[in-house]
């Protein structure tokens, strides 16, 4: 299962950015921000106080289940209409427990999210497809959406997707390298020391394996 | 760097950033747009090389000139 990570709605919710003459003083978002984390809160979460992050808006940590730590940015090109920005920041966040703690908090999300009174027109979108900017937009991608736009897990999943050929060659690469560097060294074709040969043969064989994971666990999306 | 300027370079190194925020009586409260500019985000490689900062890349510039025998040299003498 892939969880797209951006989801954009419109919200009832003040404008509470403040400006002076000049510019900006606070970027709008931190009530916003605020309601998201209780949403969160309400599902189980512990949940961090909203950050002020500039231009980004506003962000915040959250944790679920004691060991699942995800990440949120909630911000605007203009009200009423938001962006939250919701990461898995678990170590090794696409190992099977960790992917799937994931895509059940943001499935608790996605309903909590259409369930509120405060927020409206609940869209996801993936990374590369980025959110919409304005409620023109929004109102457009939500007539034509998919079925699968509505909600947080994307159909081209890791059955849909195709593994990424370029890093795993280049980690084959690497992990046969490490394998035979101390082949060439017993030969004698290869290498000074037995100390060192066999410390960079296991640095790469690390290398190369984390490589093969990290490949096989991201799918290249078509 | 003027805002503009600013939010351009933003959005371009950032692969998760969309628009951003303006006063409200700028662009019509509509905020600065990227797809109004037509503005694409960089590449990868375009990506890392823009968005470095200048004294890691002058770092990065001096190693192969950096004599390392000598450096090691002087810092065993100096211990």
């Amino acid at each position: 299962m892939r969880v797209k990570p951006w989801v954009a709605f419109r919200t009832d919710l003040p404008d509470d950015q403040v400006e002076n003459e000049q510019d900006i003083v606070v970027f709008g978002g931190r009530n916003v921000a605020v309601a998201i984390g209780e949403i969160l809160a309400r599902l189980g979460c512990e949940v961090e106080e909203p950050k002020p992050a500039g231009e980004n808006g506003w962000e915040f940590a959250v944790k679920y289940k004691e060991r699942h730590r995800f990440w949120c940015q909630v911000n605007s090109t203009s009200h009423p209409v938001f962006r939250l920005l919701f990461e898995n920041m678990t170590f090794r966040s696409r190992a099977a427990p960790n992917a799937a703690a994931y895509a059940e908090l943001a499935l608790k999300l996605d309903a909590a999210l259409k369930k509120s009174s405060l927020f409206h027109d609940v869209c996801w979108w993936s990374l590369k497809e980025g959110p919409p900017d304005d409620e023109i937009e929004l109102a457009e991608a939500k007539k034509r959406a998919r079925k699968d736009r509505s909600g947080p897990i994307s159909a081209a999943g890791k059955e849909g997707g195709r593994p990424a050929w370029g890093c795993l060659a280049l980690a084959l690469y690497v992990t046969l390298s490490g394998v035979a560097a101390p082949l060439l060294f017993f030969v004698g074709i290869a290498g000074d020391t037995l100390g060192a040969t066999l410390f960079g043969s296991a640095f790469l064989i690390v290398v190369g394996l984390l490589g093969f994971f990290r490949a096989l666990d991201e799918p290249v999306e078509h | 760097m003027s805002r503009s300027d600013f939010y351009k370079y933003h959005y371009q190194v950032d692969p998760k950033a969309g628009g951003f925020r303006l006063p409200a009586d700028l662009n019509g409260g509509k905020g600065w747009r990227p797809k109004e500019l037509g503005l694409i985000k960089y590449g990868l490689p375009e990506r890392i090389w823009k968005g470095m900062p200048v004294p890691l890349k002058d770092a990065m510039a001096a190693v192969p000139f950096v004599d390392a025998p000598r450096f090691y040299d002087k810092l065993e003498t100096s211990q």
